[in-house]
């Protein structure tokens, strides 16, 4: 190839201004076209924050239902918030089957309110009478409560 | 056993033989950023043209025409690919830093590929240079310093820079692009016509 019309000035000047501007750059990791065909494992990636999000959803759910009637002491509440765990428990049971079952460490035994040894769905109401302790902070123990519960 | 030659490889691209295809990505991915580059002048739009432009191609593979230069075919997937990219987000093109669709009409895929490859050629030439001179080039043509810069920051005198060290690397680029196939036929002049005043 003959170059009659560019001086190599002005080739190295163009050449500087590509290095510049991004012309030159290191070698990609994979093949653009097999990125770009990856609908399967990408998708596959991109639902891994399901397995985070799921047991949080659900677990907000359990809270709503145990602390919202305490907050608001509003029938229709507790009826819509029933709704809702039943069709989060319903929708997410194999998730929630993951959850450990409740274990009696010492962290466990913070969140004994009733004192008799073992968390359960007994302790939600001696956590609300507790919730009417000024001085606590209702939203911390509802999560700490929430997270006895869930075993996690 | 030896490598197929480009030839070979083309038209195995043609027959749909995708290990031709990611051989060629291998030789040709530089200079079709180039070209990508050359068409846009967007920095960043670079990496999304020239991955779709991959893309493209390589769903077009087997109506690739052997007889056809592969970087004149690939420039052509660049340029529509761009034109799209411009389609989708006008408004950006008034940043006067990119092409304009009218400008890309007037640039043939040709031309965008002969560039292409002469940028990528001249910058394996300049990577061949000694650490000095590779120094004085980006110093003096990439970052466009004036000549006394360039002296201070490589301990050589402002006029043998001129007359001498500079004239002698434009000569070894010269002839590594001859060596290369390209012939630069207009004699460079390393003084700058304001600064010779």
């Amino acid at each position: 190839m003959r170059l009659h019309d560019r001086s190599l000035e002005a080739m190295l000047s163009s050449l500087g201004q590509a290095r510049r501007e991004g012309g030159f750059s290191g070698k990609a990791k994979s093949y653009p076209w097999q990125v770009a065909a990856r609908p399967a494992s990408g998708l596959a990636g991109s639902m891994r924050w399901i397995r985070v999000a799921l047991p949080l959803a659900a677990a907000a759910a359990v809270a709503v239902v145990f602390v919202g009637p305490g907050l608001f002491g509003n029938r229709a509440v507790q009826d819509s918030s029933k709704d809702v765990l039943t069709a989060t428990l319903s929708e997410h049971r194999e998730v929630l089957a993951d959850a450990e079952s409740v274990t009696t460490d010492s962290t466990q035994l913070e969140c004994d309110y009733n004192g008799d040894g073992v968390v359960d769905g007994k302790d939600i109401q001696a956590f609300l009478d507790r919730m009417q302790d000024p001085t606590g902070d209702p939203l911390l123990q509802a999560e700490r409560l929430q997270r006895c519960l869930l075993g996690s | 056993m030896a490598l197929p030659s480009e030839n070979e490889l083309l038209k195995a691209v043609q027959a749909g033989d995708d290990s031709a295809f990611a051989r060629l990505y291998e030789l040709y991915q530089e200079r079709v950023r180039l070209a990508a580059w050359r068409v846009s002048h967007r920095p960043d739009w670079l990496d999304e043209i020239v991955n779709e432009s991959w893309c493209r191609a390589f769903a077009a593979r087997t109506s690739y025409d052997p007889a056809r230069p592969f970087l004149v075919w690939m420039a052509g997937i660049v340029q529509n690919v761009y034109r799209e990219q411009c389609r989708k987000s006008p408004l950006t093109l008034s940043s006067g830093m990119s092409k304009s669709v009218e400008d890309l009409d007037e640039i043939d895929p040709e031309s965008v590929a002969s560039e292409a490859e002469l940028l990528s050629a001249l910058n394996r030439c300049v990577s061949k240079l000694s650490d000095v001179d590779a120094t004085i080039v980006r110093l003096r043509f990439f970052d466009d310093k004036p000549l006394r810069v360039v002296a201070q920051e490589v301990s050589i005198s402002e006029s043998t820079l001129r007359t001498t060290t500079i004239p002698a690397i434009m000569d070894r680029l010269r002839k590594c692009m001859t060596s290369q196939g390209y012939e630069i036929s207009r004699i460079f002049s390393a003084q700058d016509p304001a600064e010779s005043q």
